[in-house]
């Protein structure tokens, strides 16, 4: 079976983006193919998956096509993968598996999204079309409200108030201040995490993740042609995937991401590794409670434990034993909704060689993980990523 | 003398050949629809309280045009006729309607409505219409009109299909790949809520962006039913009690919003 390297990744800066959506891919794939050791050259891609929700609208049909036309991939088989802001993701999932499969050796797996170009109704529009339209949407829920519901339910249920919430949105502001891709570099004070305007009962604006543009891109490559690129990859040891009711209600429970433990699972086993062994892992903070119930789905805390983990700093930069969100996160760093899962793999895989800014290295760091969800959770892909071959 | 009680948010008198509804609010002693109410949902309301009683109506005469005959007949079970029936439906000027035996009625508005702040409601009634207009291309997801009419039975009658429990909202195919049967079994119209939220105006839907800032933003609660099916519903515009986790609610039909000019009603919650 091929073993599967990455060998490059490069993203834009998160933020508002004065480049169009060529413009901003280009960008990204361009810092990815310059990423790459030695040797490369774009003619040696086969094939191209680029996930995004659909940047507002403006381009929903071939969308790979005109992206790749426009970064030297002319030619090649690409596509657009779509599963709301985990797309891209999937877009890896897709990459991993292509290679894995012995039918390709070097594959682009990137995302983006343009969404700050739009008037505020549009933008509300394509910020909500990813849960149960039918049912949840006309019942009045966007995201925010979605998790609202999740996050007051958890606190129903276990020992963990809003505070918890507040101190990952401190956190994950720290980690992000010196991150130059970071779409909000600032450090945000508890009190002002605490007090800031109310978005949806009982979340407010400093538990939400901002709304950003941004492209990411990551290139991979099969062992056998690993070595013509780089005498140092970063081998990506397994990938995990799974889906879930997409509504709320249809699930047994609001307080736990079913599609994130199957996930995981998957990739802890496949990687034949449990959740101590990883060092630091980019997770699905879109707001503070998905981050809470992340750490429990993935293991680095027990049921109904997320809230002490966070109250304890649990995940903070070279505190505890693994750094949850070193870039900040989706809340600091910015959550372009399709470019967010590749975007995680190129904060991964420079932690992990070592190319971050000095101020926001995580020591030691051997082992990464990624977890990038769609929507409420409907969707979700884990990625384990190691310095060895053979972790 | 009408003696009047609370139903459904609204006030309700009866006797074995009358039944009457007011709506519970007033704007300068002059009775008035609240913010998401009107004709169809205070007839589907009657409708309710007379089954609630043990009347076995299942058609009504009605010659005016101020309800929606679909969504009346899909929501309450009953039929519509225009000639003399048992039972005549007739809607009053003052926010109120009638299902009676008799054709002629004289219904005085109970004491006890609540007086509606002017202001709200005439920005309130603005923005149904502006909503309402042919005009006004919401920046909303869209929902069409077929797939609206697909699951109205089960959104304002609350029918579940049976597949070894009860399923709702209405699923496809079960587990083992076999198409799940029409749904023909009533939940309960009431819940228990699990969870809730207040979303502010900027943080609402689109297709609420007219409502929402003179609402106040809006509330959804996460309900759980007896059958131990769950579901998300929108309060009722007019709902003064701050949900909690715990507290019982009552499953009733309001207008949700306006799409190409056609008003789409579901249910919300009153908490009761």
């Amino acid at each position: 079976m091929v073993d599967v390297a990455i060998i490059g990744a490069g993203q834009t800066k998160y933020g508002n983006h004065a480049s169009g959506l060529k413009g901003m891919w280009a960008e990204a794939a361009k810092n990815a193919f310059e990423s790459v050791d030695q040797n490369f050259h774009p003619n040696r891609i086969d094939e191209a998956f680029i996930g995004s929700v659909a940047f507002g609208g403006s381009q929903l049909g071939n969308t790979a096509a005109l992206l790749t036309e426009h970064s030297a991939m002319k030619g090649i088989s690409v596509r657009r993968v779509e599963n709301a802001c985990a797309s891209s993701g999937f877009a890896l999932r897709d990459a991993w598996m292509a290679i894995k499969s012995g039918q390709a050796d070097v594959v682009v797996a990137g995302g983006i999204e343009k969404m700050n170009d739009l008037t505020p109704e549009r933008k509300r529009f394509w910020l909500g079309v990813s849960g149960d339209t039918e049912w949840e949407r006309l019942a009045g829920l966007t995201f925010p409200g979605t998790y609202a519901l999740m996050a007051r339910r958890y606190f129903h249920e276990f020992d963990s108030t809003h505070d918890d919430l507040v101190n990952i949105s401190v956190k994950n502001h720290m980690h992000g201040l010196h991150n130059e891709f970071a779409h909000l570099r600032k450090d945000v004070s508890f009190d002002k995490a605490k007090n800031g305007f109310m978005v949806a009962d009982p979340l407010t604006l400093y538990d939400c993740c901002p709304t950003s543009d941004g492209a990411s891109c990551v290139v991979l490559a099969a062992d056998h042609v690993v070595r013509e690129f780089t005498d140092d990859p970063l081998w990506l040891l397994s990938s995990g995937a799974a889906s879930d009711n997409l509504a709320l209600h249809d699930r047994p429970s609001i307080t736990q991401l079913m599609a994130t433990q199957k996930a995981a699972k998957t990739a802890y086993s496949m990687a034949g590794l449990n959740p101590d062994d990883i060092d630091l892992a980019e997770v699905h903070d879109c707001f503070t409670i998905a981050e809470l119930l992340a750490t429990e789905d993935l293991g680095f805390a027990a049921r109904g434990e997320g809230g002490k983990f966070a109250r304890q700093g649990l995940g903070r930069r070279n505190e505890g034993d693994v750094c949850i969100n070193p870039s900040g996160g989706l809340k600091s760093k910015g959550h372009p909704l399709g470019a967010t899962g590749t975007g995680q793999a190129v904060e991964v895989f420079k932690q992990l060689k070592g190319t971050v800014e000095s101020s926001r290295l995580v020591r030691d760091a051997e082992i990464g993980m990624t977890h990038n969800v769609g929507g409420s959770g409907a969707t979700c892909a884990v990625h384990i990523f190691g310095r060895e071959r053979n972790a | 003398m009408l003696e009047y009680s609370n139903w459904q948010g609204y006030m309700v008198s009866f006797d074995s050949e009358s039944f009457h509804i007011f709506s519970s609010w007033q704007l300068q002693s002059i009775p008035v629809f609240g913010p998401d109410s009107d004709y169809t949902t205070l007839a589907i309301s009657l409708v309710n309280l007379m089954h609630s009683k043990g009347v076995d109506i299942d058609n009504v005469s009605y010659n005016q045009s101020d309800i929606d005959l679909e969504v009346l007949k899909i929501a309450a079970g009953i039929d519509i006729q225009s000639d003399d029936g048992e039972w005549n439906l007739i809607c009053h000027d003052d926010a109120s309607l009638s299902i009676t035996k008799s054709l002629d009625v004289n219904v005085s508005k109970p004491d006890g409505l609540s007086e509606i702040d002017p202001e709200l409601y005439h920005q309130i009634n603005q923005a149904w219409e502006k909503e309402s207009s042919i005009e006004n291309v919401s920046q909303g997801a869209y929902i069409s009109s077929q797939q609206y009419n697909e699951s109205l039975s089960s959104r304002l009658k609350l029918l579940a299909q049976f597949d070894h429990k009860t399923i709702w909202p209405p699923r496809q195919l079960n587990d083992d790949g076999t198409p799940i049967n029409h749904p023909e079994v009533q939940l309960s119209r009431t819940c228990k809520i699990e969870s809730w939220t207040k979303l502010s105006a900027a943080g609402a839907p689109s297709e609420f962006s007219i409502r929402a800032p003179i609402l106040d933003g809006i509330s959804t609660v996460y309900v759980l039913f007896e059958e131990g099916n769950r579901g998300v519903f929108l309060l009722t515009d007019d709902q003064n009690k701050k949900p909690e986790i715990g507290l019982s609610g009552e499953i009733v039909v309001r207008k949700i919003y306006s799409q190409e000019g056609e008003i789409r009603y579901g249910t919300k919650v009153q908490l009761i």
